[in-house]
């Protein structure tokens, strides 16, 4: 009886413990979570800064000072040293995203996000974002400096990670009950894959293939042309090329192109991500220095894609943003020159659909001849699932992804991906290089290694030069190659040979005194080569563009007040023809004052009105219904015509089948669903401001900066910003600008500004936790604090030195 | 008197113990007291509960309120009550629940043998 109680109490001991101890339907381990020795309250507890640390992976010891930010300025005697603090520090304040980010690129979301992030883990690596990191790091082995680099960057990652207890690990370890693996050198090659993910993988191929099968080669060219008019390119139009181009491949005779439905394609990058960059030369600019501009708008996150850092060396001084996991400054200036990136869409992924020889897939036809595949098995582990054992098959194009197995239900569908990210290139060497220029020259040479993802290099020097450059991987490809899925078998699909970087696109100190670029065309159509992609920007370029051309002098506050600039110019370009077409004697009180809200609007989408709102709501409803007809279509995945083609459509073409609408049993106008459209717009906003709801425009659109893992209270919503898509604030629901960097390349010290939607921090429980929000949203910035020597700083609020065993 | 003795036992061993061992290490010090210190069933619940369970209360309490309640409110969202006490209140249960049922082990386990030797030696 005794030795029964005895085993009955031990085992509800135990029990109990286990139970409180792991991890249930995504509650975390309540006992492990709530004790206040190791739980979240150990997070919220202020961590003791030591003034001196000693590492054995040091040579000597180096300088940290931490100014009002919590931007490190590191200054240590070599690279090694440099970058071994930097690992240690990045890792301080951003670890549980690094490994997060290496999870994504690795494809092991799902061992510790369970069966939601499969898909997803598939997908990459199928497309091989694991396969472009391995490449990438056998590049870097090969070169000493690079290595020592990547090398050190993560012993210090690793020092920080052998350093913390259970208590002290990130909460979001705590939350999903998983706990940090060693650091890799691998890990530390990440960002090419990541950024390659998100800005050199948009196209639509496929979706064209589809649209052009359903609507003919007439139509598709209506809703999706290559050029639409008033491009205002990066490259200002020129006289004549300084090279002579090498022969492009014809078009082959009679092309034809796939004639097939697609239902189901991969995720790809948000169309909202963008950037935006400008130069001013000195001769434009109120100081007589080159001032430059930058900001990327991607996704908007917490923690947040930039961590800022000073690094200094004897021979090098840089500070600026870089991606946390990667060593080198992505974006940002030394005491020379400063430059900055925005994305240049280039068309850099092509579909081949591929036929085998039988079910076993160890053939496939190429040429008139059978050709050997490659397999590649993947493990994919799942949190409380068996793993998924995922076959890869490989051609000489790229990894087949689309097969029986992933997305197409029947055998037949066999998409292989020819993606430029997969070819090893140098670009860790290119920004190593740039990091350390200090002149055009220099810079042009590092740009030289560059491999991709295709960026607009924008360049400011002390020297006074500017710079817009557009180096990368580009095939040669003749008309409309690319566009659509290729016949993977047919060798006059592919394309083999590459523009030489002499014949990249450049501007370098053109008449005009500026430069800038927006995602939109990157040249006009005298250039020798094709070029095409998805979708090109059309409105802040030319925003952009008109603003330095009309202000004559340029100072620093101009510079900022532009990147903050919240002129619709799609809305000055397609509202007065759209209340143009209204039939004022059918109008109601409610609609009358409307209109006259709108008519009055200046354009500009301010946060705290309430007319963008108006304009906007008008616009998305007038949208969806010309283009319900998408809707209809289920057995294929179409995309539909960008804003800026349809504003083009809608202005010019007075009779088009698409501008019926659906539901309706009339056969509507043009006029007709432009007044029809106005209606619901007005019953939209009785409807809205009846339900409580506000229209001033931020909380309309409700900029919000969610955690990666979408925890609500780890979130920031309805953030009081201006401006939207298509608007140089490019502050859409999700997106906007993710860095704000303006830089004065003053010969006696050069002079930055700079402000990100978040911290340097990414720990929510500390206070400063998203901290620049606020300023971020109002347009202000943060003077950075930078110079070959700082140290006697009054903005210096703490330092810390690292001492060599 | 020697309840109160074994619940600052408990209490100050855990407290010790928890910065070096996981969060139910202070299950086993309540076991561990109820075999040396033994007692009644229900007062070596007690004092594992309240041992434990104090402990838990107390230094949640005190973080919390040292880092003024900033992330308690965060977090708090997660669960399905609104006020951060709640989260000191909870943890001290658990705390207190995972002492007592540490002590109900220990004490049936020394049970074991105290009715041997008791019958042999000393009856």
């Amino acid at each position: 009886m005794k030795t029964f109680r005895f085993i009955l109490a031990l085992i509800l001991s135990v029990g109990f413990a286990l139970f409180l101890n792991s991890s249930i339907d995504g509650i975390p381990p309540l006992g492990k979570f709530l004790s206040p020795f190791e739980g979240y309250l150990q997070n919220a507890q202020v961590v003791e800064n030591h003034e001196k640390l000693i590492f054995p992976g040091l040579t000597e010891s180096v300088d940290v000072y931490f100014d009002e930010l919590d931007i490190p300025h590191i200054y240590a005697q070599n690279g090694g040293d440099l970058h071994f603090v930097q690992g240690y520090l990045t890792a301080k304040d951003r670890l549980w995203q690094m490994d997060f980010y290496s999870r994504l690129i690795y494809g092991r979301l799902s061992e510790v996000l369970g069966k939601r992030a499969l898909e997803l883990d598939q997908l990459n690596r199928r497309i091989g974002l694991n396969r472009i990191t391995n490449t990438a790091y056998d590049v870097i082995k090969k070169d000493s400096e690079l290595l020592e680099v990547v090398t050190k960057y993560t012993q210090g990652v690793n020092a920080y990670i052998e350093s913390l207890s259970y208590a002290e690990l990130p909460i979001e370890f705590k939350l999903l009950n998983y706990n940090i693996d060693p650091w890799t050198v691998e890990k530390s090659c990440i960002v090419y894959a990541l950024l390659s993910s998100t800005l050199s993988r948009g196209e639509s191929d496929l979706e064209n293939t589809n649209a052009l099968s359903m609507f003919g080669k007439e139509t598709f060219d209506l809703l999706f042309p290559d050029n639409s008019g008033e491009i205002d390119p990066v490259i200002p139009s020129v006289e004549s090329w300084d090279f002579t181009p090498i022969v492009s491949p014809t078009r082959p005779q009679n092309i034809t192109f796939i004639n097939e439905s697609i239902k189901k394609i991969i995720n790809k990058p948000s169309p909202l991500v963008g950037s935006n960059n400008f130069v001013v030369s000195g001769a434009r600019s109120y100081s007589g220095n080159v001032l430059l501009a930058n900001e990327p708008d991607l996704e908007l996150t917490q923690p947040s894609i930039w961590h800022a850092a000073h690094l200094h060396t004897p021979n090098m001084n840089v500070m600026g943003v870089t991606v946390p996991g990667a060593p080198l400054i992505l974006i940002g200036f030394n005491d020379s020159i400063s430059w900055g990136v925005t994305n240049s869409p280039r068309d850099q992924v092509d579909w081949y659909k591929i036929q085998f020889r039988d079910s076993k897939r160890e053939e496939y036809f190429y040429n008139n001849q059978w050709f050997k595949t490659s397999k590649i098995l993947e493990t994919i582990e799942i949190k409380d699932e068996n793993p998924l054992i995922d076959t890869i098959v490989m051609v000489h194009y790229g990894p087949v992804v689309y097969d029986k197995n992933f997305l197409t239900e029947s055998g037949k569908k066999n998409y292989a991906m020819r993606w430029i990210a997969h070819q090893p290139n140098q670009s860790t060497k290119s920004l190593y290089e740039i990091n350390k220029a200090k002149n055009y020259k220099e810079f042009e040479s590092a740009l030289s290694f560059f491999g991709g993802p295709p960026q607009n290099f924008i360049f400011g020097s002390t020297q006074g030069d500017i710079a817009i450059n557009l180096p990368g991987k580009f095939p040669i490809k003749w008309k409309e190659q690319g566009k659509f899925l290729m016949d993977g078998s047919n060798v006059a699909m592919e394309s083999t040979d590459y523009i030489p970087f002499a014949h990249r696109l450049k501007s370098v100190n053109p008449t005009q005194g500026f430069l800038s670029s927006a995602n939109q065309h990157p040249v006009d159509l005298t250039y020798p080569y094709y070029t095409y992609a998805n979708k090109y920007e059309y409105y802040r370029n030319r925003r952009i563009n008109d603003r330095l051309t009309t202000l004559n002098i340029v100072d620093v506050n101009a510079m900022k007040k532009l990147q903050n600039d919240n002129f619709n110019y799609h809305a000055s370009e397609i509202l007065p023809f759209l209340l143009s077409q209204l039939d004022s004697s059918n109008l109601s009180i409610k609609e009358v004052e409307i209109r006259k809200h709108l008519s009055s609007w200046d354009y500009f989408s301010e946060t705290n009105i309430e007319t963008p709102t108006y304009f906007q709501l008008w616009w998305d409803i007038l949208y969806n219904e010309l283009w319900d007809e998408f809707d209809t279509i289920t057995n294929a995945t179409l995309r539909k015509p960008a804003v800026y083609q349809t504003a083009n459509i809608l202005s010019t073409i007075d009779s088009l089948s698409f501008f019926d609408i659906l539901s309706t049993r009339k056969k509507e106008s043009r006029i007709d669903l432009i007044n029809l459209t106005f209606k619901l717009t007005v019953d939209s906003i009785k409807q809205l401001s009846d339900g409580g709801n506000q229209l001033t425009w931020y909380l309309y659109k409700n900029t919000r900066i969610n955690h990666f893992l979408k925890i609500d209270p780890f979130s920031f919503k309805e953030v009081p910003v201006g401006g939207y898509s298509n608007i140089v604030n490019a502050a859409s629901q999700k997106h906007g600008p993710s860095w704000r960097m303006v830089v004065e390349l003053d010969p006696e010290g050069v002079k930055a500004w700079g402000v990100y939607p978040g911290s340097q921090t990414g720990n929510p429980a500390n206070p400063d936790y998203g901290h620049m929000i606020k300023n971020w949203a109002s347009g202000d910035y943060y003077r950075l604090l930078f110079g070959q020597d700082i140290s006697n700083s009054d903005k210096i609020k703490f330092k810390q030195k690292f001492i060599a065993e | 008197m020697k309840l109160i003795f074994r619940i600052i036992i408990i209490a100050l061993f855990t407290y010790l113990m928890s910065f070096y061992f996981p969060w139910w290490v202070g299950m086993v010090i309540a076991g561990v007291v109820s075999i040396l210190i033994y007692s009644s069933g229900i007062s070596a619940i007690i004092a594992g509960f309240l041992g434990v369970g104090s402990i838990w209360f107390g230094y949640s309490f005190f973080l919390d309120n040292s880092s003024n309640s900033f992330f308690s409110e965060k977090i708090v969202e997660l669960f399905p009550f609104n006020d951060p006490v709640m989260l000191i209140v909870l943890s001290g249960i658990i705390g207190g629940v995972s002492g007592g049922f540490g002590a109900l082990a220990g004490h049936t386990f020394k049970g074991l043998f105290v009715k041997k030797k008791s019958k042999s030696l000393y009856s």
